[in-house]
């Protein structure tokens, strides 16, 4: 790597992506009139173009999904590093990759139409009943609905699109623990699920946190899927059930109501695209600490 | 002499072996419970795909007929013809403006930069890939359709789209450049070859089929989002008919039968059979990527020899 | 080798893909289909679903109608920038920005609630005051006094009052708005598309799309909420009740007791409705600006105030007071006017043969246009340039 080049204009396209993401940020910027809403952007009245509600909102429904997507998702890194025979694991891998492959209006509309009717005729009912002694998990008036979208649903198809990027970052960070690390803790006569425990795991902690922030910050930007099972409301939920609003399902939402040609849908549109910005802020501060954390354990996997 | 008696060396290593406390059976528990509870969270990735595929084909499968690729949709029924063709035509553009955006740059960030700036690209590369598709999308509203001034069209689709795809041809580039064995470069340079002989003659053959796979995987990746397209364009009933005019799409297709299908209950016919269309694109998309990244693997294998 | 197989493989892929473009393309010039691109009210977009191929297929093969519903606001800032031919929207946008707002068709809207089959076979009668108050969350049980005294044959239980609202943006929550903004003087969401959004009320549901609405009131025992007529069969189908509306402020401010103040929903009434408040159109000072809720006003929509609106019907009038012209906008000056001319010809089609009940209204429920408004459609359709 690294001919000395006498020229400058082969070097210049590694610019590339820089100049793209700038790009984007100075458009968002010069599109949503940077503090044309004042400090009350950052607050909850809705009414007056606060945005906590939202935010909030992407933080409850990614951070459970993500917690979830991270227990199975090292569940299934150490059987398919440790427990499976390696020919099953290598046909059973590309399954995990499979559901990252699904678009996101797939999810979307399997969620609405399929996976929402069942949660909410049969699991809810189940949850509300033998678990709602849980603060949260019980019903109130009006959540669950038998139609079944809301926050859970919304948990749950988040959980199914991150698995892939959790899984795949998590087994990497496995593998990449030195062999004689691994056999000589089999040597000592530990079990392989204490060695797991207390050698590999620990090994690979960067690539691990690594992983999880990546997943959240694949789960705070996801938009189609969220907002068609959401029952998008600009409300904290009042239980597990019950329907709120994302940053990004926000958007999606209330676009036309932006594109109005009055006053209102102008303002709307500064608004948004104000909201745009701190979406990219949290994601890219994300997946910057993310990088970060893996860059050591990196095996670079193409599409996540 | 006497006979050594092994009774006593047998007796002190079984004394020490037993399990007196009953540890070793529980730590044996825990691993054979793990071993056989594990494998099964597999599960959690299998079940949705299959019900997944299963629904989707239940809804699409029974009115699917050839007809239905080769006629366009008329108000909420027809067929896929127009937006099948849009799809296609999007990310074609699409790709291209990926490939000027990603393949220069991951290339030039391969070859010529040093490895400390390298990194940082990447770095850069990578956060830029976890730009949520909104934003993109929102972006390319604000600069193609308003600013530029291209309107709702296929231009202005195809080029958002390009934008977020560009990230993963970026990184496939740089890695299938990167992945070209330090001897062979060392050759060929110690050969006297020049740069832009070494990259078209020597690198660019080994690159070529990684780089192919990341385009292919940039390309499913890019089929199925909606976000980016959704701003940028409009469900129109005929096939595209220039970069400045609408050009429909297969998702839009699916939103709408979300919206609105219930009316006209064609419509949410339409929105599952444009969903089975796409899966089938997507996954005979990563199939592709497959394939050849396990013949660019073996080759580059052979390459180490 | 494999540089040979991926090299074929993308040369396919490319093929495939320049392959239809080109094809495409080239069918196109040779047939030269005219595409009418229309996007914008989702409430409109049935219809338009509706009317294309029949249009296609009974007056002009060559021509295409491709509809889309992107939401009002979508309709109106496409059709002004020219993006697309036709722009659908909800509310009547203004005309000094190069499009001719041309009316349709006219919609309504039924206040849908679920109380059991015995009052949901009944039409409650509920009037915009009653409405405006359960949004506001003043009104939260429905034995309240208010409503038991429009209701004097009715038992009404005491289960709480859930709103239902639209969780997106919509001309379905715009028109519902207006009613309760016109003739409630409590009311504080004023009239948009986007009116719950920001605040929803208390304690209201959201629901996702029409069918959202409909779902969510057929599973909380005492909700209500509103729903665009094209549902009806959906709402029938599902034995939830809809209410008979309160058709002026007299009735609102009497205390709504005398129960002939409340016009269920039919389609003469929803005719009655349109032609009265047509008869306050001020065509010269307001172009087709006008609000046809609550038998219209007087004074115009540029002039309406919360709790303002309505008139007085005339005695045995019926009035049904939810209704909305559904306006489709249209660019004066097109940059390609031969092309204007089709979609000129297209909009003349729908407000006179594409107004059949029977054939084309009749499966969304909508009423066709009074002849004041097809002539006053005619009269701005020729503003629009279609020679060059």
């Amino acid at each position: 790597m690294g001919h000395r080049l006498a020229r400058w204009w082969p070097y210049a396209p590694a610019l590339i992506p820089l100049a793209l993401t700038v790009w984007l940020i100075a458009a968002l910027l010069s599109a949503s009139h940077l503090q044309n809403f004042g400090w009350a952007f950052f607050g909850f009245d809705v009414g007056n173009y606060g945005i906590l509600i939202f935010v909030i909102g992407s933080f409850l429904t990614s951070l459970p999904a993500l917690v979830l997507a991270m227990l199975v998702g090292l569940g299934i890194a150490l059987a398919s590093t440790t427990y499976l025979p390696k020919f099953v694991a290598a046909w059973l891998d590309p399954f995990v990759d499979l559901l990252a492959g699904i678009p996101s209006i797939v999810y979307g509309i399997w969620g609405y139409f399929v996976l929402a009717p069942f949660f909410g005729q049969n699991v809810f009912p189940w949850t509300t009943g033998h678990l709602g002694w849980i603060p949260g998990v019980g019903a109130n008036r009006f959540s669950p609905s038998p139609t079944g979208d809301g926050l859970a649903l919304a948990v749950v198809i988040l959980l199914f699109m991150i698995l892939p990027i959790t899984t795949v970052l998590m087994r990497d960070a496995l593998l990449s623990v030195p062999r004689d690390l691994w056999e000589s803790g089999l040597a000592l006569g530990a079990t392989r699920w204490e060695v797991n425990r207390r050698v590999a795991i620990p090994y690979a902690k960067r690539g691990i946190w690594g992983a999880a922030f990546l997943g959240f910050g694949r789960a705070i930007g996801e938009t189609v899927a969220v907002f068609m099972v959401i029952s998008q409301v600009a409300r904290l939920p009042t239980n597990i059930y019950a329907g709120t609003s994302t940053m990004s399902s926000l958007i999606i939402s209330s676009i036309d109501a932006a594109l109005e040609t009055n006053a209102s849908g102008v303002t709307y549109l500064h608004f948004l695209a104000e909201l745009a910005l701190v979406l990219l802020a949290v994601t890219l501060a994300v997946n910057i600490a993310g990088r970060w954390m893996i860059r050591r354990t990196y095996t670079e996997v193409a599409g996540l | 002499m006497a006979t050594a008696s092994l009774s006593a060396p047998v007796a002190a290593v079984d004394d020490l072996t037993r399990d007196r406390s009953g540890h070793v059976r529980r730590r044996t528990l825990f691993d054979r419970c793990a071993r056989w509870l594990l494998p099964l969270l597999f599960l959690v990735a299998i079940i949705p795909i299959v019900d997944l595929v299963y629904w989707v084909a239940v809804r699409a499968l029974p009115t699917f007929t050839l007809a239905v690729l080769t006629t366009n949709p008329s108000g909420a029924s027809g067929g896929l013809y127009a937006p099948l063709v849009g799809s296609l035509s999007i990310l074609l553009v699409a790709t291209l403006v990926s490939l000027l955006f990603g393949f220069l740059g991951g290339l030039a960030t391969a070859e010529y930069l040093d490895e400390r700036s390298a990194s940082m690209v990447r770095i850069t590369a990578n956060v830029m890939a976890g730009t949520p598709a909104i934003v993109v999308g929102l972006f390319g509203y604000v600069t193609f359709v308003q600013y530029f001034g291209w309107k709702l069209s296929l231009a202005a689709a195809a080029v958002t789209l390009g934008i977020f795809m560009t990230p993963y041809v970026f990184r496939a580039t740089g890695l299938a450049y990167t992945s070209v064995p330090s001897h062979i470069r060392e050759a060929a340079i110690g050969s006297g070859a020049r740069p832009l002989q070494y990259l078209l003659r020597v690198a660019s053959p080994i690159a070529l089929p990684q780089v192919l796979s990341g385009i292919f995987l940039a390309m499913a990746i890019g089929v199925g989002e909606t976000a980016p397209i959704y701003l940028t364009t409009t469900a129109v009933e005929l096939p595209p008919v220039g970069l400045l005019q609408p050009a429909s799409a297969l998702p839009l297709y699916i939103w709408s039968g979300f919206q609105t299908g219930y009316i006209l209950p064609s419509a949410i016919h339409l929105a599952f059979q444009a969903a089975f269309l796409l899966l089938v694109i997507v996954v005979g998309l990563n199939i592709l990527v497959r394939i050849v990244a396990a013949r660019s693997r073996r080759r580059l294998q052979g390459l180490f020899q | 080798m494999g540089a040979a197989i991926g090299i074929a493989v993308v040369l396919l892929v490319v093929g495939i893909g320049g392959g239809y473009f080109l094809g495409a393309y080239l069918t196109k010039t040779s047939t030269s289909t005219q595409d009418i691109t229309e996007t914008g009210s989702t409430l409109l977009e049935p219809l338009m679903d509706i009317w294309g191929p029949n249009y296609t297929a009974h007056v002009n093969s060559h021509v295409t109608l491709s509809p889309s519903g992107g939401g009002s606001g979508q309709g109106q800032s496409e059709s002004e920038a020219g993006t697309i031919d036709i722009g659908a929207s909800d509310a009547y946008t203004a005309s000094n920005l190069g499009v001719v707002d041309v009316p349709v068709a006219i919609s309504s809207q039924l206040v849908v609630y679920n109380l059991g089959s015995t009052i949901d076979a009944v039409h409650l009668n509920l009037n915009a005051t009653m409405l405006g108050e359960i949004y506001e969350d003043t009104l939260t049980t429905w034995n309240s006094g208010l409503i038991t005294a429009a209701n004097p044959g009715v038992t009404l239980p005491s289960t709480s009052i859930t709103p239902v609202v639209r969780s997106d943006s919509s001309g379905d929550t715009y028109i519902f708005s207006s009613y309760c903004d016109f003739g409630y003087k409590g009311w504080t969401y004023g009239n948009s598309t986007k009116a719950f959004q920001s605040s929803p009320p208390k304690d209201s549901q959201p629901g996702t799309g029409n069918v959202g609405v409909i779902n969510e009131i057929n599973n909380i025992s005492g909700a209500v909420g509103y729903v665009g007529i094209s549902y009806l069969k959906d709402v029938e189908n599902d034995h939830l009740g809809w209410a008979a509306l309160g058709d002026n402020l007299a009735n609102s401010a009497s205390g709504g007791i005398n129960t002939k103040d409340y016009v269920n929903w039919s389609i003469a009434n929803v005719t009655t409705d349109a032609n009265l408040a047509l008869g306050n159109l001020n065509y010269a000072a307001d172009g087709l600006a006008i609000s046809l809720i609550m038998g219209g006003s007087p004074a115009g929509p540029t002039t309406w105030s919360t709790g303002a609106g309505g008139t007085n019907p005339a005695a045995g009038a019926t009035p049904y007071p939810i209704v909305n012209l559904e306006y489709t906008l249209v660019k004066t000056s097109p940059s390609n006017p031969s092309h204007q001319a089709y979609v000129v010809q297209f909009l003349q089609w729908a407000i006179s043969y594409g107004n059949n009940v029977s054939k084309y209204l009749g499966q969304v429920n909508f009423v066709p246009l009074t002849p004041q408004i097809q002539g006053l459609d005619q009269e701005a359709l020729s503003e629009v340039q279609i020679a060059s």
